[in-house]
C-alpha cells in the first residue's frame, strides 16, 4: 500500500504543480502584453513570484478540497489513516519544495537585480507557500465542522490572494522593488513568518492527525 | 480467510448503530446483509472494512486487526454507496478519474475488466459523477467492487437505481466472478427477492443487533407459513418457534421457524405454506408494527 499511497500523492502534488505553472504562465502572459520588448527579460525574471503566488493560492484550494473529497475517498478505497496523513503532508512540501527549486533555479539562470532581490526573498516565498498550505487544510477542518464559517473564510482568502496576484502583475517588473520597499527589514518578516507557520502548521497538524483517527467516511 | 468481528459496537450519544454483534465471514460465499433502514447495515460494512473507527469491540481477518492495517486492507473492498452532494465535493471527479484512483488504490486491480464493464455497461467516463444518475453511479459502485479483486468484497445497494436489465447484468457477473474467482462477497440490499438466489448465506439486523446468520436454503426449508381458524392454529404450533402472528376475525397465520426434526402437521383446517426470504425477512423484522 505504502506504494500505491505514494503514486497517489506524487500525480497530486504534479497536479497541484501543474495549476501553479498555469498559473504562473497565465500571469506572465498578461504581464508580457503590455511590455516592451526590452522589458521582456525583466517579465520573465519575475516567473518565480507568478509560481509562488499561483502555488500558494492552488495549495489553499487544494489542500481545502483534499480533506473534504480526496481523504475520504482513499479511505474508502482502503488507505490507512496514518498513510492518508503522511501522503497529504509529503504533498504539500514537495509542492513547495519543486517550486522553490523552480524559483532558484529561474533566478540562477536569468542574473539582474529582480533575481538578485527574488533570491533573498525566496525564503519568504517558500514560507508563504507553506503557510498558504496550512490554511487551506485548516479551513478544510472548519467546513468539516461549520460549513458556512468555512466558506466564508475561504472565500476572505482566495479574494486576498487574488488580489495579491493582481498587484503583483499589475507592477509587473516593479514588483520587487515596491515589494522590498513595503516590507521593510527581511529578516523580521521571515521570523514572523516562521512564528506563524510553526503555529497554524502544529495546528494543523495536529487537528488533520486527530480528526482523521476518527474519521468516518461518507462519500 | 476469515474476518471476524468480535462484540462490535458503534455508538453515537446513547444510539447504538451497531450493538455487540460477533459475525464470521467465510471466503469463498456471497452473503446477503438486509435489515430495515437504519437497522446498521451501512455502519457493519464501514466498521468491517475500517472506514469507521468502532466505539468497542475488534475486526480482524485471519487474526490480525484490521485497523490501520495496511495488509489486511489490501484484501478488502466496501464499494460504498455514491450520495454525490456538494458537501462531499466529490461530484466535480469524472467518472475516469474515480476510477483511476481505484486502480491506484486497490492491488489487484484488473484494469481490464473495468474497461470491460463500463463498456458494458456504456458509463460514459468523461462525465462527473455529478452529472450521473442514480443508476449510473451504482454502476461504478458495481465496477469498482468487481476489478478490485478483493477477496472480501462489500457492496452497499448495488442495484439501486438500476433498471431491471442491468439488475439482471449485476447478478450474472456477479455470479460468473463468483464461480471464477471464489471471492467473498457480502451485499447489502432491500431488494431481496431478485437477490435470494445468488445468496448463499443470510445476515439479518435488526435494530443495530444481529438478528440471525443463516444458510438461505436452510432458512427457506426451515421456514413455513400456517394458516387456519385460530384454535387450530394455535394448536399446530404449540412448542414451535413462532415469528410474526396476523389475526383475521377467527383465523389467524403465523411464520413458524422450524428445527431440524420439527415438523407443522397439516389437518384439514390448517394450511402449511413455504415461505420466500422476503417473506421471512418481513416475518422477522417487522412484527413490531404488526404486533
Amino acid at each position: 500500500m505504502r506504494g500505491r499511497n505514494l503514486r497517489f500523492w506524487r500525480r497530486y502534488a504534479l497536479e497541484l504543480l501543474g495549476i501553479g505553472l498555469g498559473a504562473a504562465f497565465f500571469c506572465l502572459v498578461v504581464s508580457a502584453m503590455g511590455a516592451k520588448p526590452e522589458a521582456l527579460p525583466g517579465v520573465l525574471m519575475c516567473t518565480p513570484y507568478y509560481l509562488s503566488m499561483g502555488c500558494a493560492f492552488g495549495l489553499i484550494l487544494c489542500c481545502f478540497s483534499i480533506h473534504i473529497s480526496y481523504l475520504p475517498l482513499i479511505l474508502a478505497m482502503g488507505s490507512t489513516r496514518r498513510e492518508a496523513f503522511w501522503g497529504f503532508l509529503l504533498c504539500r512540501l514537495a509542492v513547495v519544495a519543486a517550486a522553490a527549486v523552480v524559483s532558484l533555479l529561474v533566478w540562477l539562470l536569468l542574473p539582474g537585480d529582480v533575481a538578485r532581490d527574488g533570491l533573498t526573498l525566496l525564503p519568504l516565498l517558500a514560507l508563504l507557500m507553506l503557510l498558504s498550505s496550512h490554511l487551506g487544510s485548516l479551513m478544510g477542518l472548519l467546513y468539516q465542522k461549520w460549513k458556512g464559517l468555512g466558506i466564508c473564510i475561504l472565500a476572505v482568502l482566495c479574494g486576498a490572494a487574488g488580489a495579491g496576484a493582481s498587484v503583483t502583475v499589475m507592477t509587473s517588473s516593479r514588483g520587487t522593488a515596491l515589494l522590498s520597499q513595503w516590507m521593510g527589514p527581511l529578516g523580521t518578516w521571515i521570523a514572523v513568518g516562521t512564528v506563524l507557520w510553526l503555529l497554524l502548521g502544529a495546528a494543523d497538524l495536529l487537528l488533520t492527525r486527530n480528526t482523521l483517527r476518527r474519521r468516518e467516511v461518507k462519500l | 480467510m476469515k474476518l471476524q468481528c468480535t462484540d462490535l459496537v458503534k455508538a453515537y450519544g446513547t444510539l447504538h448503530a451497531v450493538d455487540h454483534i460477533d459475525l464470521t465471514l467465510e471466503q469463498g460465499k456471497i452473503y446477503g446483509l438486509i435489515g430495515r433502514n437504519g437497522a446498521g447495515k451501512t455502519t457493519l460494512l464501514s466498521l468491517l472494512t475500517a472506514q469507521n473507527p468502532a466505539t468497542a469491540g475488534e475486526v480482524s481477518l485471519d487474526g490480525e486487526p484490521v485497523w490501520e492495517n495496511r495488509e489486511a486492507l489490501a484484501h478488502l473492498c466496501f464499494s460504498r454507496e455514491l450520495n454525490i452532494s456538494p458537501e462531499t465535493g466529490l461530484g466535480n471527479l469524472k467518472v475516469k478519474e474515480y476510477l483511476r484512483i481505484a486502480s491506484i488504490y486497490y492491488p489487484h486491480w484488473d484494469d481490464a475488466m473495468a474497461k470491460e464493464l463500463v463498456e458494458l455497461f456504456r458509463l460514459p467516463v468523461k462525465k462527473k459523477l455529478q452529472k450521473l444518475s442514480k443508476g449510473m453511479l451504482s454502476m461504478v459502485t458495481i465496477i469498482v467492487a468487481l476489478a478490485s479483486k478483493a477477496d472480501f468484497t462489500f457492496l452497499d445497494e448495488p442495484v439501486a437505481g438500476l433498471d431491471v436489465v442491468a439488475r439482471d447484468q449485476f447478478y450474472k457477473l456477479l455470479l460468473e466472478e463468483y464461480s471464477a474467482t471464489g471471492r467473498t462477497f457480502v451485499i447489502s440490499t432491500h431488494i431481496i427477492e431478485e437477490a435470494a438466489d445468488v445468496l448463499e448465506e443470510v445476515i439479518i439486523l435488526r435494530d443495530g443487533k444481529l438478528l440471525m446468520t443463516e444458510n438461505v436454503q436452510d432458512l427457506l426449508d426451515s421456514a413455513r407459513y400456517v394458516s387456519g381458524k385460530t384454535e387450530e392454529v394455535d394448536a399446530a404450533v404449540r412448542g414451535l418457534e413462532v415469528h410474526h402472528a396476523e389475526s383475521m376475525g377467527r383465523s389467524k397465520g403465523v411464520t413458524v421457524l422450524l428445527k431440524p426434526g420439527q415438523a407443522v402437521e397439516e389437518s384439514r383446517d390448517v394450511t402449511v405454506q413455504p415461505l420466500s426470504l422476503q417473506k421471512i425477512f418481513v416475518a422477522l423484522c417487522g412484527e413490531e408494527e404488526r404486533a
